[in-house]
């Protein structure tokens, strides 16, 4: 089967609705759902918002956890005409309410059992005469929604993702992009309609939705989702094991953490695995070795390459073949999928095999844009619509694609971009900080690359030495409130030691040089804590 | 010197961003951190006291009380 046999995501539903209604399309916990049930559901999601007035293109906020209520909400934003936006159910509402404003939501959909004084807080901040705010189960109507024209140029989500300066951008993603992309990753990752899917990814995210939801869902294959949560890693493992599947994706802080949860003697057993996609965040050498050996695989692990300006899916490598990794430990992601480009630029031009330059990705699939963002979408994307990925690496002369590091400052905490300035803003935003910086740290252990935040107090209050452990606390609450993580460490520095550019611009990159080597400390620099 | 129980309290509520911590607490289920926030603390711990706490003791470390008595352990056998 093949997506572009279809004009739209729901036509691709559609057809397994008509062929197969009794098939399951979605195993979460141990309850599965058919084709018919979700399309029935989709059908009254639909309804309930045409008849609170939702018209072609709005756009609909879904801040809704793994499992089958998101993709009712996702699907039914689509039946209904218009625009699903997912945002991570455990962002603040802040943020939420942040989203809602930036693409001008009409709705926003929560969870059943939000607390109800997160709810409050909620429908006061994303203000009920522009947009209403909705539990799933409200959302539903007791009827199934009209006939509404749907076509393949209509955006189906916008993916919002973190910019290095702190404004979410809103990537458009068409009918046509997805399921051109879907073709592309199932012809590159060699996807047959034999292989199973189990998902502990997030749904709310281009990977978990689009290549572990959607692919499955073309497929008709088998899809187990889990709840996304560093605590059930270990259940991702046994899910695996209990059925059998042959495929799997996730960033390389999982598999650490699979590894390490894993004990003597009690290993799931993941023969079935054909591929273990490891992406999203830098691939490490030893955490491909660790992995397999551990769960005594052969070459089942495949780094690979993706962003959501390109749909999602860029290049993997083969699986079945051992990883290639270069002389400064760097691991190959593979070659692209079928239809895709990969050159690397500089101001000097298109760079030669093995020089360093930016990758730049020319895709059918590459997104027209930035949601009401022209200026951003400019900086994207080239003259022949090609995306500048904002990422560092080169080719091979075999054509496989390294991926070396980033240009701009986004930090990647379990698997997810953090932007610095979003981070900062939230932190300058509490009344005693002069200035504060995030930086991604990280000190080779399994935890990878973490947020770590340095703040200036006011000059006043830099001297309230008792007040310390307070401020700190207040930080850490504050970024947890607004992200829905935590900084791996916060520390209060002395007046005017974040090191600044001429025209006032944080240099990231110094600042975590300066502390990596001892420098910070050193100059005295740092109030709190002394380690 | 060993770290006293307040000390490796406040280390938590700092990592954790919370006022209120009891020694009893769950670090997971009362304090809601996730396995990172966990491997942070053990960092920070190591970093403060110069201890080194094994990935592999992680999973059963469950109270503030544990984490205090696992902390002084090492500082002895040092």
């Amino acid at each position: 089967m093949r997506a572009k046999d279809f004009s739209t995501l729901l036509e691709m539903i559609m057809y397994h609705v008509r062929a197969h209604p009794h098939h399951q399309v979605v195993t979460f916990g141990d309850a599965g759902t058919t084709y018919g049930e979700l399309w029935g559901a989709i059908e009254s999601f639909a309804g309930g918002l045409l008849e609170g007035g939702f018209e072609r293109g709005d756009r609909v906020i879904l801040a809704l956890p793994n499992g089958p209520g998101f993709l009712i909400g996702f699907y039914g934003a689509q039946r209904a005409g218009g625009i699903a936006v997912p945002v991570a159910p455990e962002s603040g509402v802040g943020r939420v309410a942040d989203l809602a404003a930036l693409c001008d939501a009409v709705a926003v959909v929560v969870d059943d059992d939000l607390d109800p004084k997160a709810s409050r807080t909620l429908g006061e901040l994303v203000g009920p005469a522009q947009r209403r705010l909705l539990t799933l189960s409200e959302s539903l109507a007791a009827w199934a929604a009209p006939a509404v024209e749907v076509d393949g140029e209509d955006i189906a989500f916008l993916q919002y993702t973190s910019g290095s300066t702190g404004d979410p951008k809103g990537v458009k993603l068409t009918h046509t992009g997805l399921l051109t992309n879907m073709d592309q990753m199932i012809a590159g990752m060699g996807i047959t309609e034999e292989d199973s899917f189990v998902s502990w990814l997030p749904v709310h995210h281009d990977m978990g939705l689009i290549l572990m939801t959607m692919v499955p869902m073309l497929l008709a294959r088998p899809m187990v989702l889990m709840p996304t949560s560093v605590r059930s890693i270990r259940r991702w493992m046994t899910t695996i094991a209990e059925h059998r599947a042959t495929f799997t994706a996730a960033p390389d802080f999982a598999y650490r953490l699979a590894v390490r949860y894993v004990r003597d003697g009690d290993h799931p057993d993941l023969s079935s695995l054909r591929v273990a996609l490891n992406a999203a965040e830098p691939v490490r050498a030893g955490t491909v070795a660790d992995f397999e050996r551990t769960f005594g695989l052969g070459h089942v692990m495949a780094p690979a390459y993706g962003l959501a300006e390109v749909t999602v899916g860029v290049s993997m490598w083969g699986p079945g073949e051992a990883i290639l990794a270069d002389e400064r430990g760097c691991v190959s992601v593979g070659q692209p999928f079928p239809e895709i480009e990969i050159r690397i630029e500089t101001e000097d031009g298109v760079m030669e095999p093995g020089e360093l330059g930016e990758i730049v990705v020319s895709s059918p699939a590459n997104t027209r844009g930035y949601w009401g963002n022209p200026e951003a979408t400019r900086a994207l994307l080239t003259e022949d619509r090609s995306v500048r990925t904002g990422d560092l690496g080169y080719l091979d002369r075999d054509g496989n694609l390294f991926m070396v590091s980033r240009l701009k400052n986004i930090i990647i905490q379990a698997g997810r971009n953090i932007a610095p300035g979003e981070v900062e803003e939230e932190v300058e935003g509490l009344d005693f900080v002069r200035r504060a910086a995030a930086v991604g740290i990280d000190r080779g252990g399994p935890e990878g690359e973490q947020m770590w935040v340095f703040v200036e107090p006011n000059v006043e209050q830099a001297k309230a030495t008792e007040a310390w452990d307070d401020m700190v606390i207040d930080v850490v609450s504050a970024v947890h409130g607004r992200l829905g993580m935590r900084p791996g460490r916060v520390y209060l520095l002395e007046p005017r030691s974040i090191p600044m550019t001429a025209n006032g611009k944080l240099k990231h990159a110094a600042l975590r040089t300066s502390y990596l080597d001892g420098s910070l400390r050193d100059a005295g620099k740092i109030l709190f804590p002394e380690y | 010197m060993k770290p006293t129980a307040e000390e490796i309290r406040k280390l938590v509520g700092r990592q954790l961003g919370l006022r209120e911590v009891r020694l009893e607490d769950d670090i997971a289920a009362d304090l809601g951190a996730v396995s990172a926030d966990i491997i942070n603390i053990v960092a920070a711990l190591e970093d403060l006291y110069g201890v080194v706490i094994g990935e592999e003791e992680l999973p059963d470390l469950r109270t503030v009380d544990q984490l205090h008595r696992l902390v002084c352990e090492r500082v002895e056998a040092r």
